[in-house]
């Protein structure tokens, strides 16, 4: 069992990982749209339909040489250590191999496309060990093929003032067939990221298309959305609060909500459920009785000393222990399952 | 004991009754001018207050309307076991502004008036200047009078971030004075020595174009001015109006600041405070660690030397990212960000890191 400190590092680390991601998501947005174009059109979260005419939605999709080309970007907050997991990752991006289709262009078509795989440095090293092994299995020389890379990007550490620090991006593997990017990701320093990057364009996007983990989705939701529904002339007070409510609030900040199908909105209102339930069982929030989509919100929800990300990573990990310490000891056992009758609810006022 | 101001009874009687008071060589608290945001109406103030629990149970008030848009204001607060009571004209000429004149002593003022109102945020809010902008109101203070100012002496509020063992942190505070006219050499000399500047207020006198004294008043860094000699008439056209001015125009340039999507695209309005030299680790330590303390703060990265953290407004629903890297502190307002908001964060910011330069970002 690892210990409750581990946890909190591990939990730390996960929110600023992703809401690094978030920032590396938005600058090569950025980048991509600065002038002289390198490209035509770009779009984030945009539809395409593959060879096997299944949806796929890549973190950035970006035409190029008059709409001919695509490119199609996928942003990996974390990859798993497990190596079947990780093995299942990278098979995954076959779906975006083969020529997609329905892009913004005349005909909704290109001639071909390049996918690249954006990852942090760290996760760099066993990806490439599993790339290079699934490459070599058949149906997925593709991985070895012109068209496809994996980039990372880190935060250069600057020591006593020397210089300032960048976000880099490089490319650890494999190529692309648009010139000037791949031009400009092979200079020796790496694509270095303009410095507005770390600063305010870190806030043009909250997430991305990857499921965030739970904490960074409670934080976001604490800051920046549980805040906005303060009534200055009522005050601070305990606010009693939808889960439509929350994510009428919130669509603005998921990437290019305004064009999302039904399934999309569902899987970014359970993101929020997810976190809403989170913030309930660490008993930061409430649930007002008999009313399933309805949450007693305080506001501020939760004001600390410190950082609140500690606070609540904290809470967390004792959580998860207490969890772990429940479930029982040894070898799982198969217990037949006994049908019960859900406890009946009652109002406080019926014992009285 | 304040001075009664049952004297006033409209506008006339209440400048006559302090050009009379202040231009009579005599020891008095100074005439104190506090500046206030606010869409409310001064007599909606005892329902605001029953609407607070806790408010309610500390100060009470009671209002009599003089016409004009001037309201007399008797205001309460029980600290303790003890009463403090006193007076002040709240003046709400100017749309969207309320003005509160009092001859109080300093110790009403900063413990029951200025309390009083921060706890009403952000139905009410402050105005903030840091030393570029206060002297920017006292040149055209200057040219509005076609005579000259002369700055009497500068508090300013210094600190010095010092390592320690273990990475605990114990700042050397100090507040300084300086008698000399041209400060800008000195404030240079302690940033080079490592301490966080920042002007507090200062003192300035007005001089009209036959050298005659106009008045000797004072400007503070949170938009109160009080005047201590010379003619109210002068120091409310000059002065006051002035200080409203540049108020507005400053409320106009924080407002609109939230995230929106133009045409697809969304749009960012930062700001940036700017700074001649970049920062120490210790200077984004101590950030980090005052931003948590007086707002909700989630840091994502720490300050090595690149500070970068999500911060809430809890009092007024709005959120910000803030991002320090070289010389420069950026702003950013989320979805919610009020001026009064932003305002209160850029103050806050500048208290800690010194006073800087406030500039918009052009988003390319």
């Amino acid at each position: 069992m690892l210990s409750l400190l581990t946890l909190q590092q591990n939990c730390r680390r996960a929110y600023r990982r992703y809401a690094d991601t978030v920032a590396v998501l938005s600058a090569i947005y950025h980048i991509l749209r600065q002038p002289p174009l390198i490209v035509d059109f770009i779009g984030i979260e945009t539809k395409l339909k593959n060879s096997q005419g299944d949806d796929v939605v890549p973190d950035l999709a970006a035409l190029y040489n008059s709409r001919s080309k695509g490119l199609l970007f996928e942003l990996k907050w974390s990859l798993p250590f497990n190596e079947e997991l990780l093995e299942k990752e990278v098979k995954e991006l076959k779906k975006y191999i083969g020529k997609c289709s329905q892009w913004r262009n005349s005909n909704g078509v290109v001639d071909y496309q390049d996918c690249i795989l954006v990852c942090h440095i760290e996760d760099a090293e066993r990806l490439l060990v599993t790339v290079k092994r699934v490459a070599e299995e058949k149906g997925y020389d593709f991985l070895k093929s012109e068209g496809f890379a994996v980039w990372t990007w880190t935060i250069s550490a600057a020591r006593g003032g020397e210089r300032r620090e960048h976000l880099i991006l490089s490319e650890v593997y494999g190529s692309i067939r648009n010139s000037t990017m791949e031009s400009m990701i092979k200079r020796p320093t790496g694509l270095v990221l303009p410095e507005e990057s770390l600063t305010y364009l870190r806030s043009t996007f909250s997430f991305t298309r990857e499921k965030p983990p739970v904490q960074y989705t409670a934080i976001t939701l604490v800051q920046h959305i549980l805040s906005q529904f303060l009534n200055p002339e009522r005050g601070k007070g305990v606010y009693k609060i939808t889960t439509d409510m929350i994510y009428e609030k919130s669509q603005m900040l998921f990437p290019s909500w305004f064009e999302y199908d039904i399934s999309t909105i569902q899987m970014k209102r359970r993101w929020l459920t997810l976190a809403l339930e989170f913030l309930f069982a660490l008993g930061l929030i409430g649930k007002p009785l008999g009313e399933q989509e309805s949450w007693l919100v305080p506001i501020p929800t939760l004001k600390t000393r410190g950082p609140i990300e500690e606070t609540l990573c904290k809470k967390f990990s004792k959580y998860q222990l207490k969890i772990k310490k429940r479930a029982p000891k040894g070898r799982m056992r198969v217990r037949p399952i006994r049908f019960k009758a859900p406890p009946e609810i009652k109002k406080i006022s019926d014992y009285f | 004991m304040q001075e009664l101001i049952l004297d006033i009874v409209d506008r006339t009687s209440m400048h006559a009754y302090y050009d009379k008071l202040y231009t009579t060589r005599k020891k008095r608290p100074p005439l104190s001018a506090l500046i206030f945001i606010t869409d409310l109406d001064v007599e909606d103030l005892p329902e605001i207050i029953s609407q607070r629990t806790k408010l309610a149970k500390s100060y009470s008030t009671n209002i009599e309307n003089l016409g004009d848009s001037l309201h007399r204001v008797s205001l309460q607060r029980i600290l303790g076991l003890r009463e403090i009571r006193g007076e002040f004209i709240v003046d709400g000429s100017f749309e969207g502004i309320w003005i509160v004149l009092t001859n109080a002593e300093s110790y009403f003022i900063t413990h029951v008036i200025e309390r009083f109102f921060k706890k009403l945020y952000p139905i009410i809010s402050r105005i903030y200047l840091n030393y570029s902008q206060i002297k920017s109101v006292l040149e055209t203070i200057r040219k509005s009078c076609h005579g000259t100012t002369t700055l009497t002496f500068f508090t300013i509020k210094r600190e010095k971030p010092e390592p320690k063992e273990e990475m605990v942190y114990r700042p050397r505070k100090g507040t300084q004075i300086l008698w000399d006219e041209n400060v800008d050499e000195d404030i240079k000399r302690l940033i080079s020595d490592g301490f966080v500047i920042n002007v507090d207020r200062l003192d300035f006198v007005l001089k009209g174009e036959n050298d005659t004294i106009l008045l000797k008043a004072q400007i503070a860094r949170t938009g109160l001015s009080k005047l201590k000699f010379g003619s109210f008439s002068t120091f409310y056209k000059n002065v006051i109006c002035e200080i409203i001015r540049y108020g507005l125009d400053r409320k106009s340039f924080y407002g609109e600041r939230e995230r929106n999507i133009e045409k697809g695209v969304i749009k960012l309005r930062p700001l940036q405070i700017t700074y001649a030299s970049a920062f120490h680790n210790e200077q984004l330590f101590l950030l980090a660690k005052k931003l948590s303390n007086s707002y909700s703060c989630s840091v994502i990265h720490g300050g090595n030397p690149y500070f970068a953290a999500d911060l809430c407004d809890c009092e007024d629903g709005s959120s910000f990212g803030v991002a320090a890297l070289g010389n420069s502190v950026t702003v950013t307002p989320f979805s919610r960000g009020t001026p009064s908001a932003v305002w209160k964060l850029l103050n806050r910011i500048q208290e800690i890191m010194g006073d800087g330069e406030i500039t918009d970002v052009r988003m390319r």
